[in-house]
C-alpha cells in the first residue's frame, strides 16, 4: 500500500509538466525541424525495431521465393534429364514405347512434422498454394525422390510415405542399362530385387524411377502409381550374386535425406485456382 | 522492482503487439481499438501519475514518429492523459464494469478530442467529421477490448490501489 505525500505529488506535478512542456516544444517546431528530429529520434527508437522486423519479412519472403524456385529448377532438371533419356533410349533402341520421364508440375511443399522418431516413417508436409493431389504421387527432395503422398488432409495439408516405410515397393531402373527392378526398404537398408544375377549392375550406378506401376495384394490390394519415370532414387553402393539365388543382391544408398528436409516437392499436383478449378 | 517490471513489460507488450499485430486483425470499418491508450490507462492505474505521464509521453513519441510533421501531438495528449488518470487513481472504485469502462471511453475519447483539436488546427483540417466518425465508435471499441485487459491486469495483480 503505498501512502501520497507531498514531495511525491510535486515530483509527479513536475513529471507531469515536464512531459508535456516538451511535448509541446516539439510540436510547435517548424515542419522541417520536426521532421529532421523525428529522423534523429527514429534511428535510436523505432528503426531497430523497424530493421528486425522488415529483416524477418524479407527472410520469410525469400524462403518462400526460393521454394518457388527452387521448385522451377526441379522441373527444369527433371525436363532436362528426360531429354537426355529420351537420347539414351533412342541410342539403346528402347523404342518410341518406353516414356522418357515425367516433365510436369512439381510444387513445393513445407515440411511441417519432420520426422523425429527413428522409426517414423512419416512426414506432414504443407503446400504453399491449394493443390489437387491424390495419394501415390511421388515427392522429392532436391536429392532425389523421398516418399509418396499417403494422406491428403486437405487441399494445403498432406502426410508423406517415406521410402523407408516397411511396405513400400517402387519400381526402379538402372539408368546405364535401361533394367528394371523393385526397390523395398529391408532393415534399414535399401534393396532393388527381381534383377537376374547374370544381369549388369554395377557399384555407383544410377538408380531411377522406372514409370511402371505397382500391383499389391492383401487389405490394401490394387494398382498403385506409376511413379513417372526419372525420378533420382539412388546409386548402387553393393552388388553380389550368391551362387544359389537366381537374383542379384543389390543395395542402393538413397539420395535423399528422410532426416532433414524443409522443403520437399510433390511432383504432378496440380494448383487449384480461388474459384476452385485448376490453375494453368 | 518484481511489479514495476511486471507492469513495465505489460503495458509495453500490450502497446506494441496489440497495435501492430491485433488491432490491423480486429479492426471494422476503419474502426479499432487503441491499444496505446489502453496501455496508459492501465500503466496509469498501477503505478500512477509519474509514470503515466512518463509513459504516455514515450509511447506517444513513438508514435508520433510515423507522423513526424506532428512531432509531439501524440506525447502530448498521452503524458496528458497519463497523467490525469494517474492523479485521479485513487478516487476510483476498482472492479465494478461501468467505472472502468467509463474511464476507458473518457481516456480515449479525451485524447482524440485533443487530438483532433490541435491537428485541425495546425494541418486546418475538419474537427467535427473526424470525431464523429472515428474518435467516438473508437473510444467505445477501445473499451470493449480494454475492460477485460484491465480485468486481466488486476488479476495479475498489475494495478495498486492507492490510498
Amino acid at each position: 500500500m503505498t501512502r501520497t505525500t507531498s514531495s511525491g505529488v510535486r515530483t509527479d506535478t513536475t513529471v507531469g509538466v515536464f512531459c508535456v512542456l516538451v511535448a509541446l516544444v516539439l510540436l510547435m517546431l517548424p515542419d522541417r525541424t520536426q521532421i529532421k528530429v523525428a529522423h534523429v529520434l527514429s534511428q535510436v527508437t523505432v528503426n531497430p525495431w523497424l530493421d528486425a522486423r522488415n529483416y524477418a519479412e524479407d527472410v520469410l519472403r525469400v524462403k518462400a521465393e526460393n521454394e518457388s524456385l527452387s521448385a522451377e529448377v526441379e522441373a527444369l532438371k527433371a525436363r532436362l534429364a528426360a531429354s537426355q533419356r529420351a537420347y539414351q533410349d533412342a541410342e539403346r533402341g528402347a523404342g518410341p514405347a518406353v516414356p522418357p520421364g515425367f516433365i510436369g508440375p512439381v510444387e513445393p511443399c513445407e515440411v511441417v512434422a519432420r520426422e523425429r522418431a527413428r522409426l517414423a516413417t512419416m512426414i506432414q508436409i504443407r503446400s504453399l498454394r491449394p493443390l489437387r493431389w491424390q495419394p501415390e504421387l511421388p515427392v522429392i527432395t532436391s536429392d532425389g525422390l523421398i516418399g509418396r503422398l499417403h494422406t491428403i488432409i486437405d487441399e494445403r495439408a498432406a502426410w508423406v510415405e517415406l521410402l523407408t516405410a516397411p511396405d513400400l515397393a517402387i519400381g526402379v531402373e538402372f539408368e546405364r542399362t535401361g533394367l528394371v527392378g523393385v526397390l523395398r526398404p529391408r532393415a534399414g537398408r535399401f534393396v532393388v530385387e527381381l534383377v537376374g544375377r547374370d544381369e549388369d549392375v554395377l557399384p555407383g550406378d544410377a538408380v531411377i524411377t522406372s514409370g511402371l506401376g505397382e500391383v499389391r495384394d492383401g487389405p490394401d490390394a490394387g494398382y498403385f502409381g506409376p511413379v513417372p519415370r526419372g525420378l533420382r532414387v539412388g546409386t548402387v553402393s553393393h552388388v553380389s550374386a550368391p551362387s544359389d539365388q537366381v537374383f542379384k543382391v543389390i543395395e542402393i544408398a538413397p539420395r535423399a535425406d528422410f532426416r532433414r528436409n524443409e522443403t520437399v516437392y510433390v511432383v504432378g499436383a496440380e494448383v487449384l485456382d480461388p474459384a476452385g478449378g485448376t490453375a494453368p | 522492482m518484481r511489479h514495476f517490471i511486471r507492469t513495465t513489460v505489460a503495458w509495453i507488450v500490450l502497446a506494441f503487439v496489440g497495435e501492430a499485430l491485433i488491432a490491423p486483425v480486429i479492426t471494422i470499418r476503419g474502426v479499432g481499438p487503441d491499444f496505446t491508450v489502453i496501455a496508459v490507462v492501465i500503466l496509469a492505474m498501477a503505478e500512477g501519475a509519474r509514470a503515466g505521464a512518463l509513459g504516455g509521453f514515450a509511447l506517444g513519441l513513438v508514435q508520433d514518429l510515423a507522423v513526424p510533421t506532428l512531432l509531439g501531438l501524440h506525447a502530448f495528449c498521452k503524458s496528458l492523459m497519463g497523467w490525469v488518470l494517474g492523479r485521479t487513481r485513487g478516487r476510483l472504485v476498482y472492479g465494478m464494469p461501468l467505472v472502468e469502462l467509463s474511464l476507458l471511453v473518457a481516456a480515449s475519447l479525451s485524447h482524440d478530442t485533443v487530438f483532433l483539436m490541435v491537428q485541425s488546427r495546425q494541418q486546418s483540417e475538419a474537427f467535427l467529421g473526424p470525431w464523429l466518425r472515428e474518435a467516438l465508435p473508437t473510444a467505445v471499441y477501445t473499451a470493449l477490448v480494454g475492460w477485460p485487459l484491465i480485468r486481466l491486469a488486476d488479476l495479475l495483480g498489475i494495478l495498486r490501489r492507492e490510498d
